[in-house]
């Protein structure tokens, strides 16, 4: 639901006002060239126009390393949830990233609901805001330009204004009271589209099949041979995972402290690419070469996770490309083995 | 918030009490620990399924439920020594304290069982998810037809309960072959991989239901067997093994293709993942 528009210049005050009483966490410059989302000493920090940031918003609902369970050490030992409710705003979200957050919902909502990332979840004020593509955005070729429903606020940029909608209950209580919103005139709502339009036409990377037709494609390459190509240029750093805003696997471990009388039960964002991943307790390993794990992890994204839950479980965000030391592409990869022989 | 109602899961990660009431080493790398958890709730398990062992402090592994459901609360878990964890749970004592979470996974399916003749084969450490099962069948056995036992390890030092071994052998309603990989100044039985058992056991196909358990390896040859004997692929049934971090389908590590073994399995019929290319 369309409610306004809020001139650039009252922007600072927009925010402030959405999200009072809240951490508010934003992209904001670190330094020329680079920004990341970050908790902002100060809504003027804040960056909105941006094309991509290292890491995802992810990480301040599913941070690298939390604390699960707090346990005392002992001939009687005791255990302690640990769940993070922080009031939170985390502010300029594109649309992939907030498909990439519905998308980690359905996987850590399925058969068990995650305590502790649905914590921070629903302790969470998403402001989404639009965006243009660079070279290595595809989000117009898996489904994700558009994200109607999946944050509570969405700005769009329409010139000298923001375009303000609200898509939840909370979101429309959050924008409630702020003085300073203009009508919405048929000339902002022209901009708003002129600019999806110029969004989507910029959109580089095209799969060679409509995203749909991927499983059944990719069914046909499961031989790891199929994918040597492609995992020539791997070097098995990882990257793709670290960066990725729908990578949800990871690995649990103990930290004692120094104290040895406590200790704590931390999860840490873990990568399917890494060999040691598939390790089991005889030495086994069930993907021993790149290709195997190449294989997975864009089977996982365009096969396994699709088929499993219904959309496929990547966003087009680009970031894997971009930080791949090898220059993998996953559009290039994925059309470079579906149009092979199988 | 702006996010679909879930049905979240309290404690999804914080592991029960369950006190350790006894001991019983079974090789020099294998012990068998009795345990009954702290707030006098039943465990609940199936045969198949598996717990999240924790050690404080030290961390967590995946373990197979060893013992048959029973009426007591007690269960049974059996662990050979090779990690930071297994290793920790080696120095266990009577009364100590250590977490469980569970049980999880897809159990054995007891209908698929019930009526038919049951070919249990079970190589090394594979006994130990599969005892479970046994002794369910056993302690219903006329629910049963034939029970073929078939157990290979690969020297005698490595035979796992063999008290209970002697009890089945000893069972005329039970047939149970043990073999060695390799000749064994210990050893006078029979001699081979598990497989060398087949050529002299007979199968009625059209109403046997094999379970197996054992290392890749062995699966690869014991399915052969198994289809050479004519038994369809739906009625061979396996115990995966992989290194569930999480045991509720978030941490990835035990995806085979689509498949996650600690949802969806660890038991599979063979018709499941015959073309799964990263099964076995």
């Amino acid at each position: 639901m369309t409610v306004g528009c809020v001139p650039k210049g009252r922007l600072t005050d927009f925010v402030c006002h959405i999200c009072r009483g809240r951490q508010l966490i934003g992209v904001r410059q670190k330094e020329p060239g680079f920004v990341e989302f970050a908790e902002l000493d100060s809504p003027d920090e804040l960056v909105l126009d941006y094309v991509s940031t290292p890491l995802p918003p992810k990480a301040f609902i599913y941070p690298p390393i939390e604390t699960l369970v707090r346990m005392r050490l002992g001939t009687a030992p005791q255990v302690e949830t640990v769940l993070d409710e922080t009031p939170r705003a985390i502010v300029g979200v594109h649309p992939c990233d907030l498909h990439a957050l519905a998308q980690l919902d359905v996987i850590l909502g399925d058969h068990y609901g995650d305590p502790h990332y649905f914590a921070r979840r629903q302790s969470a004020l998403l402001v989404g805001v639009d965006c243009l593509p660079d070279e290595h955005c595809f989000c117009g070729q898996v489904g994700t330009a558009r994200a109607e429903g999946k944050c509570d606020v969405f700005l769009t940029d329409v010139g000298l204004a923001y375009l303000v909608e609200c898509w939840s209950d909370e979101g429309r209580e959050a924008v409630e009271g702020f003085g300073g919103l203009e009508e919405v005139t048929p000339a902002v709502l022209e901009a708003a589209r002129a600019r999806m339009e110029r969004k989507l036409a910029g959109i580089e990377p095209r799969l060679s099949a409509p995203v749909e037709m991927l499983p059944m494609l990719l069914d046909g390459h499961q031989k790891a041979s199929e994918w040597e190509d492609v995992a020539a240029k791997c070097v098995s750093c990882g990257a793709c995972n670290l960066v990725c805003p729908t990578c949800n696997c990871f690995d649990v471990y103990d930290e004692v402290a120094l104290s040895l009388t406590e200790a704590e039960r931390k999860r840490r964002w873990d990568g399917c690419m890494l060999r040691e991943f598939t390790l089991v307790a005889g030495g086994e390993v069930f993907r021993e070469g790149k290709p195997d794990r190449l294989r997975h992890r864009m089977q996982r994204k365009y096969n396994y996770l699709y088929v499993r839950y219904g959309s496929p479980f990547c966003t087009g965000c680009g970031r894997c490309a971009r930080s791949c030391p090898a220059g993998i592409h996953p559009v290039s990869a994925v059309n470079q083995v579906t149009a092979s022989e199988s | 918030m702006a996010v679909a109602p879930v049905e979240v899961t309290p404690g999804l990660y914080t592991p029960e009490l369950a006190t350790v009431l006894k001991v019983t080493p079974q090789t020099e790398t294998e012990t068998h620990f009795l345990l009954r958890l702290n707030q006098g709730r039943s465990l609940g398990h199936q045969p198949g399924q598996f717990v999240e062992v924790s050690v404080f402090g030290t961390g967590e592994a995946p373990i197979s439920i060893t013992s048959e459901p029973r009426p007591d609360d007690t269960f049974e878990l059996c662990l050979r020594r090779a990690g930071k964890v297994t290793g920790a749970l080696h120095r266990l004592r009577e009364g100590d304290v250590i977490g469980i979470r569970g049980p999880f996974g897809r159990p054995f399916d007891l209908e698929q069982f019930r009526g038919n003749d049951v070919l249990f084969v079970a190589g090394g450490l594979g006994l130990i998810p599969l005892r479970s099962l046994i002794r369910t069948v056993l302690a219903d056995r006329s629910s049963y037809g034939g029970v073929t036992i078939l157990y290979g390890t690969k020297q005698p030092s490595e035979l796992l309960y063999r008290d209970e071994l002697a009890e089945w052998e000893a069972r005329d309603d039970v047939d149970l072959r043990v073999t060695i990989d390799r000749r064994h100044p210990d050893w006078d039985g029979h001699v081979g991989v598990v497989t060398t058992l087949f050529p002299e056991i007979e199968i009625a196909a059209e109403r046997t239901v094999a379970a197996i358990v054992g290392p890749p390896v062995m699966f690869r040859f014991t399915i052969l067997e198994c289809t050479k004997a004519g038994i369809p692929d739906h009625n061979i049934v396996l115990s995966l093994e992989r290194h569930m971090k999480c045991g509720v389908g978030k941490c990835g590590h035990c995806q085979i293709n689509g498949r996650y073994v600690c949802l969806d399995g660890p038991t599979f019929r063979f018709s499941e993942i015959k073309r799964l290319s990263e099964a076995m």
